[in-house]
């Protein structure tokens, strides 16, 4: 990809910005990334970071609850938010005649009415968003599975609240949260394909004059793995679904490419140790294995699925997985075409503008560089299999918490 | 500075190789990558009976070692070349797919056809495949919209279309190595075959590659029955789970029809995106559902359009009821700035939709389907510009009014107190 540029500026409010311009590119992408999930929430404000996320959407001081939608739309935009546990991204791309306009409503975005009768009628989307979750037994898995291995830490909860705390969440209590976290300080503005660099910056001064300043920051609780194997029956599952959670490590640890290739070598869908024990004889229909990098922590993520009768020796047959290369390592061989594949992969998504925005934005937050497709691959060929034999040194798996949703027993 | 994204659109290779195979080449000459697609038309509306589900178990043997290579071997050299592949099998066609640095593709378009022309279907890898098949159809019970999207496509449809890709249980369960290598025999092989590669790279290079790859391919020929629906009926399937799954069907035109992007625009307004009216009126006005939506489907000779949504069981009355209402309501006529808004969309989604590879290569192998022909983008572009307000809504006048057929998926039936808004 040739003609590719990176660009970087602070505003005067503090607000980030930062680009990869694509002259071949179609569109223009671009994001308000707030560095704020459900980690940064209270006690009392389980589910707050998502709920807020939705009611940015419901109306800002010039605009109506319907209109932020359909001003997305009138631009022919594809955009959509979501919320992870460290992150809220809100992201549109359109042609680039209407840049200018996406960024005038992204940016009013960050500035919701959060009125009492938008809030009212977003908590119930969010309480069936709830519901629907709770028919997904492997989400179930998961949210289970956090609650005992991060135990302790605020990163444990549902990222969508509960029932009982959506319920209770009052739209002061979001406003306050609001104003607590949505700071120039605390936001990155990424724009990726062909945008006007100058001409975002001016816009960008101007719309955020008189933004509440500073920067939020983030407390960083010890992580305590607790490991452990849990399980429980469930009327509406017929299957059983097991999630795994094992120690990984940060994104601003230089081993993350290590832990990402051991991953894939172990875990990927379609040529790993595990595809190989599991799926292809036809003991599981998944068995996948990924590492996720926090701010400060890391973690491997694995899911199974099999019949209920078939659980046990498919846990089993996982366990050997994991004792296998802790005890004995990879080959040279599968760590190679753990690289290739994760590097076509990275190739692949990087072919349009939307592809390259929240990864390039992350890679500023986490590491304060621009990191180009060219320049991850090349980090990736790189990366030596000692690298990821050190980590299995370590033996995470044995540290693994599993947590298993099954149906209920019949009579 | 800004260019114009009409660029986006080289000129497209179309041509029929002398056994039947017909090839597309879209270059894309700035990407590294070529996404390839291989599409068959091959699936459960033509499995035989007893034996549905065979085109499902087919497209994972075909995966599983090809040529001299068993398959452990088959997949490490593909990944050795860094490829992505991918292979998947629905109600009419079966796809063999990848991803790869285009300058190996001299070696990956030889591992790829002999996925099809020597393919190797050992006997080792049967029983995991079939076992596979049937944890992947009982998987469906687990995912109540899945579930929902089986029942409702199963209550439309009265021909062959009503199976599920997953197959029959009891199939599955009685498929032997013999009976889906006869398959295999019967139904894979040029004639209707589609070989789609967008990319990087020089396009008569690529071409070149194809023919050598395919060009002497020989095999079967897959039958297509004629699709036909049934009367518009309710249906409801019992399901534990905190939701309420409903589903709506109904007729619809297609792409070669009168009317179809007259229907594009107007569903468009429907549920375009989150500013449109499904999403304004079920969601952001009563806060009924979180999931709602609504999209045209397409099987050879026929189209139907679906409207679905998800909700708790005390809501899911009302639901039903603004759906209907919804679909109904479109008769009136949409207003100038509905127009606007789903041109606009429609036209700047096209744009995005073809700058991946991948993407690109999926819409071409749909158009050859569906179309008869690949359709340029401009075509569509300027296809959309040229149908104004008042087209669209004297196509909505004279539409019939919908008359859905309607799947719900829960705890309970919905009874007529619920109905009451």
């Amino acid at each position: 990809m040739s003609g590719l540029r990176f660009d970087e500026g602070v505003l005067p409010n503090g607000l980030r910005v930062v680009g990869e311009y694509n002259p071949r590119a179609a569109s223009v992408a671009m994001a308000y990334l707030v560095e704020t999930g459900g980690r940064d929430e209270r006690d009392d404000e389980q589910g707050v970071s998502h709920f807020l996320e939705h009611l940015c959407f419901k109306g800002t001081a010039r605009r109506g609850s319907l209109e932020v939608s359909r001003d997305f739309d009138a631009l022919g935009a594809r955009y959509n938010a979501f919320t992870s546990d460290e992150l809220t991204a809100y992201y549109g791309a359109v042609l680039p005649e209407a840049a200018p306009e996406l960024l005038e409503l992204l940016t009013d975005m960050m500035r919701p009415s959060l009125r009492d009768d938008d809030v009212d009628v977003e908590r119930n989307v969010v309480l069936e968003e709830i519901a629907m979750d709770a028919d997904r037994p492997a989400s179930v898995a998961f949210d289970r599975a956090r609650e005992r291995f991060f135990a302790g830490h605020p990163i444990r909860r549902a990222l969508l609240g509960t029932t009982a705390s959506i319920g209770a969440l009052g739209a002061d209590r979001v406003r306050a949260f609001h104003e607590r976290r949505y700071r120039s300080g605390g936001m990155l503005v990424v724009l990726a394909g062909a945008y006007d660099w100058d001409a975002t910056l001016r816009q960008l001064e101007e719309e955020t004059l008189g933004w509440p300043e500073g920067d939020p920051g983030r407390d960083h609780p010890d992580v305590v793995w607790s490991a452990g194997r849990f399980e429980e029956r469930a009327a509406n599952v017929t299957r059983a679904h097991v999630a795994l959670l094992a120690p990984g490590v940060g994104r601003r640890d230089e081993r993350r490419h290590a832990a990402a290739l051991l991953a894939r070598a172990i875990g990927a869908s379609d040529n790993s140790r595990l595809f190989w024990s599991l799926i292809e004889p036809g003991l599981a229909d998944e068995a996948s294995l990924w590492h996720d990098d926090a701010d400060g922590f890391g973690s491997f993520g694995g899911y199974l699925s099999t019949d209920d009768a078939s659980v046990e020796r498919v846990l089993d047959v996982a366990r050997d997985v994991f004792e296998g290369v802790q005890r004995e390592g990879l080959e040279r061989a599968e760590w190679a075409r753990a690289q290739r594949t994760l590097a076509t992969g990275l190739t692949l998504r990087g072919e349009t503008p939307m592809g390259r925005l929240v990864t390039v934005g992350s890679a500023y937050l986490d590491r304060g560089r621009h990191e180009s497709v060219a320049s991850v691959v090349d980090e990736l060929l790189s990366t030596p299999l000692e690298a990821g034999l050190a980590l299995l040194a370590e033996r995470p798996f044995d540290r693994a918490c599993t947590y298993v949703v099954r149906p209920a027993r019949t009579a | 500075m800004l260019h114009s994204p009409v660029t986006i659109q080289e000129p497209l290779v179309d041509t029929t190789l002398p056994n039947g195979v017909r090839v597309l080449v879209e270059p894309m000459p700035w990407l590294p990558t070529l996404s390839l697609t291989l599409q068959l038309p091959v699936g459960s509306v033509n499995d035989p009976e007893g034996g549905v589900g065979s085109a499902a178990l087919l497209t994972e043997w075909l995966q599983r070692g090809a040529g001299d290579l068993d398959a452990r071997a088959y997949a490490s050299v593909l990944d050795d070349l860094g490829v992505r592949r991918g292979g998947g099998v629905g109600r009419e066609t079966m796809s063999l797919s990848a991803a790869f640095l285009e300058r190996d593709a001299a070696d990956v378009f030889g591992y790829l056809a002999d996925q099809v022309r020597r393919p190797r279907l050992g006997d080792e890898e049967f029983a995991g495949v079939r076992q596979l098949a049937l944890h992947d159809l009982a998987a469906i019970d687990d995912s109540p919209p899945q579930r929902l999207g089986e029942a409702l496509v199963d209550a439309y449809f009265a021909s062959a279309h009503a199976r599920s890709a997953y197959g029959e249980r009891a199939d599955l369960e009685r498929a032997t190595p013999e009976g889906v290598r006869a398959e295999l025999a019967r139904r894979v092989g040029p004639e209707g075959a589609v070989l789609v590669v967008a990319g990087g790279g020089d396009a008569a290079r690529t071409l070149e590659l194809a023919e050598a790859s395919f060009g002497a391919w020989r095999g079967g020929t897959a039958t297509t029955p004629p699709p036909e629906v049934r009367p518009p009926h309710r249906r409801h399937v019992h399901a534990e789970g905190a939701q309420v799954q409903i589903g709506l069907c109904d007729g619809a035109v297609g792409p070669t029809d009168h009317g179809w992007y007259e229907q594009q625009i107007a569903m468009g307004v429907l549920d375009g995106n989150m500013g449109a009216r499904l999403f304004t009126e079920v969601r952001e006005k009563r806060g009924l559902a979180y999931s709602v939506g609504a999209s045209t489907r397409l099987v050879r000779g026929h189209a139907y359009t679906v409207v679905r949504a998800g909700t708790t069981p005390e809501r899911a009355g009302e639901t039903l009821d603004v759906l209907i209402e919804q679909m109904r309501h479109l008769g009136a006529g949409v207003t100038l700035e509905e127009h606007a808004r789903a041109v606009r969309q429609l036209r700047s989604n096209m744009v995005m939709q073809n700058e991946a590879s991948g993407a690109r290569a999926g819409r071409l192998a749909a158009d050859v389907l569906h179309v008869g022909r690949p359709r340029p983008l401009a075509e569509i572009m300027d296809a959309l510009e040229g149908v104004g307000l008042d087209r669209v809504n004297e196509w909505l006048a004279a539409r019939p009014e919908p008359h859905p057929t309607v799947v719900t998926l829960g705890p309970r039936e919905l009874v007529a107190s619920d109905r009451a808004a």
